[in-house]
């Protein structure tokens, strides 16, 4: 079964695009521009890996992590962080909650595609 | 008996004159509107203005929100606030000594610490009983005072603020999370604007999710689809119309960016005026124009901020009369700018006209119906001549409203669903039969309870916006 | 008489009804007319966006050559589906792919139409004009001339956006000189100020040789002082430490141009950030603390405040009388660090005395009084 991977961010032009190359590589990946459908996404979609953005109108990527902390919804260390801040408290802090990876925007997508290879051959099987 | 009726042949002409003075006044605003939001509408998309995520080139901006009692809505409110997109911002929200658990539940959400610290107090206001800010959110101060009027929580929030620019804005509205990067543009293509307004539009039947606005639908209620209409025109080429003319008198309270420093040498907001935010503008431009000091206030069209608006008649008419109150008191404070030649357009065309198209028409209104229909009976007019005067008061009345739906059709177009568009055409003919009328009933009431000396705000029931599907 | 004044106006009010009804009918059946059209057009255009999103990512995937792409594109809606996908994607990727969207650009589909407006277009498509490109890093001479007649544009807007596109070529010769032009202008606002000037120091090969050119153009007594205080302003967050001596000596130096203090009070603060303490001793020298505009005695309060020294106690106290609150409050803190601060009162104006026990004893709370 392919490996499924989840991605929220508001920006449409680099998830399509992104989606775009993963499905090339055979995985099965959704797209949710919010973050209030992400965390929605989460529990039914059950995904292998979550790439989350940061900035988000409504619900931001932060609260997603927090949510996703709180109720267990998934192991958070299968979550990468995409942010345009440079590496600041907030991103620490999502460190400390025990995120994955992180990469700042405006980012190279070849660099997204290799990451996410390695974290998925990295990360034990969810079953 | 001819002297009589001279008099009021000569009043029948007055009355014309002032007629068609106005309705041409309308027509040329909503005209230059039309070309002033044309020429900036796509502006924000060619200038991305790349920097405002990351970096301290561009102004900071304290978001200001006094609270009263508003238990039920705050935390959605100021997660909304928090949720803008821009670099540099704080949110100050100003708990202005409200009865029910406002602070409490800010306190336990946000996780907040009192943060004592020296603040100097430039304008004046009702002690201040704590500040409050927190690790979790860096972007969030609350402040907690005793009660005053939304113009002692905004003077308050002023102290506190620490950013250049500050946005004044009423707890319960939602802003759209790109308006402070809009605004900023003014600020940026002109160094002395010290003050921004921005349209304001009706919420009521809006749905939201996610703490943004999800469907643009048009009120369910007959009132709230009025009101829909009477936003639209105010705002969309009211406004535009008296940017174009750089004459603009109102920025309303719930939504506007000011520079700190401007508004804090002019005094701050007012504390015993029911019309602070127009009183506040008028006082900007008096401030700068007698102390020679070039400054430019705007008005643009693109960036919203929803409110909701009463939808029954009884808080309606208390708001109204409150605005017209408001009104009264700022003209009459700023009367020395009234044809003034010191204060060029302001002076000359804005003034006159918020005094007779605004002040007085109730008045004139009412007492132009009533005397069309004496000049009838004594037959110093003739039917067809009373009707057809009639006939096109209204019809000039429908054609401002129309033409603001229009307006907003072909230039901002918020509303996706055509049906939402005819029904508030619809509305927009409406509103001139009826409503017009009562609404001018209310506010010659404000105008009479003005001269009375009544400064009471009056209680504005809230259904609350801004829940969570 | 009166039944000719009635039937003039009778007539008139009836021509001005039948104009009005029919312009509203007018009025409606445009809107929708305007509503189908655009619809239409809406539906147009998403189905040429996908129809071009694919082969984009197949020319960025290295599956498509440039030629093959542009051969793709049939019509206007899909070169504008292109245009708006391309732009888009130029701001928000890095690397290989933005380069090869870059290259894009060049498509004459674009070109030539940006060339247009260029030429003659509103101020809107002027804007549009010079942000592609400033995108494009253009080199051409043509557009290069055009952009340069364009720093002289009645709009800020203009001017600022053909800065940037000038900004943003590859020669160092035409982004000096467009530096040049733009800081020499007056009536820019601050926040423009700062964007060209951080973008044409990030550009700049040669760092040093970039806050040379600022440190002339602040010393340029044709440079309007409001821009000087700007890039002044923006040398701490630039990092250029190497230029604090130049800065000291022009700060020694008078300068009779400055307008309202806006200058001094600019170099005061980025000197208090660059230098600090070692150059406290100019206070006293230049006595900028006496000077007849508030921020400027502001920024020196604030300076002193930051780099607290007991033997500017007296200058403290003249400034914690100031008319100015904000001045008199800074002031009054750095004093509560004085060693004295507890006979300070003996000093100061009874009139200030409140105030100044209040930021004594409170210390860390609020003050209500003024």
């Amino acid at each position: 079964m392919s490996k499924k991977i989840l991605l929220i961010d508001d920006d449409t032009n680099i998830a399509n695009y992104v989606k775009f190359r993963l499905q090339k590589k055979g995985y099965e990946i959704r797209h949710i521009d919010n973050g209030l459908d992400g965390v929605d996404g989460i529990k039914e979609f059950k995904p292998d890996l979550v790439i989350l953005d940061m900035m988000m109108p409504g619900i931001d990527g932060r609260e997603v992590a927090e949510i996703v902390k709180e109720e267990n919804l998934m192991d958070i260390s299968r979550i990468i962080v995409l942010s345009g801040k440079e590496v600041s408290e907030e991103v620490k802090a999502l460190f400390d909650l025990g995120i994955h990876d992180y990469l700042q925007k405006p980012f190279n997508i070849d660099n997204l595609i290799i990451r996410i290879e390695r974290a998925l051959s990295n990360l034990p099987s969810k079953e | 008996m001819s002297i009589l009726f001279d008099f009021l042949l000569v009043f029948n002409i007055l009355i014309l004159v002032y007629f068609l003075l106005i309705n041409f006044t309308y027509l040329f605003l909503i005209i230059a509107s039309f070309f002033h939001i044309r020429k900036y509408k796509d502006i924000d998309r060619v200038f991305k203005m790349t920097g405002v995520y990351s970096t301290n080139l561009y102004k900071p901006v304290s978001i200001i929100a006094p609270a009263f009692n508003e238990a039920d809505s705050i935390i959605n409110s100021v997660n909304s606030l928090l949720n803008i997109k821009y670099a540099n911002f704080e949110v100050v929200v100003v708990n202005d000594g409200s009865k029910d658990n406002t602070l409490q539940l800010m306190l336990d959400y946000y996780k907040l610490k009192e943060d004592r610290r020296h603040r100097p107090k430039y304008i004046d206001h009702k002690p201040i009983r704590g500040v409050y800010t927190s690790e979790r959110y860096p972007r969030l101060i609350v402040v907690d005072k005793e009660n005053g009027r939304k113009a002692d929580a905004l003077n308050a929030g002023i102290n506190i603020a620490s950013k250049d620019l500050f946005c004044a804005v009423d707890s319960d509205s939602i802003l759209e999370t790109d308006v402070i990067i809009k605004m900023l543009r003014v600020f940026m293509e002109d160094e002395s604007t010290i003050a921004v307004g921005g349209v304001i539009r009706v919420a009521n039947g809006c749905t939201f999710r996610n703490r943004q606005i999800e469907e643009v639908r048009i009120p369910r209620s007959y009132l709230g689809r009025i009101q829909a209409v009477e936003y639209l025109r105010a705002f969309l080429f009211g406004r535009v119309g008296w940017d174009y003319l750089n004459a603009l008198l109102i920025i309303s309270g719930a939504f506007g960016v000011f520079d700190r420093k401007a508004v804090i040498n002019a005094g701050g907001y007012l504390h015993d005026t029911v019309g602070e935010d127009m009183e506040l503008v008028l006082r900007l431009h008096d401030y700068h124009i007698k102390n020679n000091i070039p400054y430019r206030i705007r008005f643009i069209a693109e960036p919203v901020c929803w409110t909701e608006v009463p939808e029954d008649s009884r808080t309606l008419a208390v708001q109204r009369n409150r605005w017209h109150r408001g009104l009264a008191d700022t003209l009459f404070r700023y009367k020395h700018m009234l044809f003034n030649p010191k204060y060029g357009r302001i002076g000359w065309v804005a003034m006159p006209f918020f005094l007779f198209a605004e002040l007085l028409s109730p008045l004139i209104e009412l007492f132009g119906y009533i005397y069309v229909a004496f000049s009838l009976w004594f037959g110093i007019i003739n039917i067809t001549f009373a009707g057809l005067f009639l006939i096109a008061s209204v019809v000039f009345g429908m054609i401002l409203s129309v033409s603001a739906v229009l307006l907003e059709e072909l230039t901002t177009r918020r509303y996706e669903n055509v049906k939402d568009v005819i029904i508030l055409i619809f509305f927009a003919l409406l509103e001139n039969i009826g409503y017009r009328q009562l609404h001018a009933w209310w506010r010659l009431k404000g105008l009479i309870d003005y001269l009375k000396g009544n400064k009471d705000w009056g209680v504005m029931l809230r259904q609350g916006i801004g829940e969570q599907k | 008489m009166s039944s000719y004044f009635d039937s003039i106006a009778i007539d008139f009010i009836r021509i001005t009804l039948y104009v009005l009804v029919s312009l509203f009918f007018i009025l409606i059946a445009f809107v929708l007319v305007r509503r189908v059209l655009l619809k239409k057009w809406a539906i147009i255009m998403e189905e040429s966006e996908a129809k071009i999103l694919p082969t984009l990512y197949w020319y960025l995937d290295g599956e498509m050559s440039k030629l093959d792409f542009s051969n793709s594109l049939n019509n206007r809606y899909e070169v504008i589906a292109a245009f708006r996908n391309i732009t888009e994607m130029i701001d928000n990727f890095d690397g290989e792919q933005k380069k090869k969207l870059r290259s894009l650009l060049n498509l004459p589909h674009f070109n030539r139409y940006f060339i247009e407006s260029l030429r003659n277009g509103t101020p809107l498509k002027l804007a549009q004009a010079c942000m592609y490109f400033e995108k494009k890093h253009t080199t051409e001479r043509t557009v290069i001339n055009r952009l340069r007649e364009l720093q002289y544009h009645e709009y800020p807007v203009i001017k600022y956006a053909s800065t940037l596109a000038l900004i943003n070529t590859s020669e160092q010769k035409i982004r000096d000189e467009a530096m040049n032009v733009f800081i020499h202008s007056e009536g820019l606002a601050s926040m423009a100020i700062n964007d060209i000037i951080y973008k044409y120091c990030n550009f700049h090969e040669n760092s040093g040789r970039a806050s040379d050119v600022l440190f002339r153009h602040i010393t340029d007594v044709d440079v309007p002082v409001r821009n000087a205080a700007s890039i002044i302003k923006m040398m701490p967050d630039l990092g250029f430490y190497q230029l604090s001596d130049d800065l000291v000596e022009f700060f020694r130096f008078p300068y009779l141009h400055d307008v309202e203090g806006v200058l001094t009070s600019a170099l005061i603060d980025t000197l208090a950030d660059l230098s600090g303490r070692n150059i406290l001793s100019l206070v006293p020298e230049n006595k900028t603390w006496n000077s007849e505009h508030s921020n400027v005695r502001l920024s020196t309060a604030k300076w002193i405040q930051k780099f607290y020294s007991e033997e500017l106690d007296p200058i403290l106290l003249k400034l914690a009388e100031d008319d100015d609150l904000e001045v008199r409050i800074i002031a009054q803190l750095a004093l509560t660090q004085s060693s004295n601060s507890a006979k300070m009162h003996n000093f100061l104006n009874t009139r200030y005395h409140q105030e100044w026990n209040e930021i004594l004893h409170t210390g860390g709370s609020y003050v209500d009084t003024v």
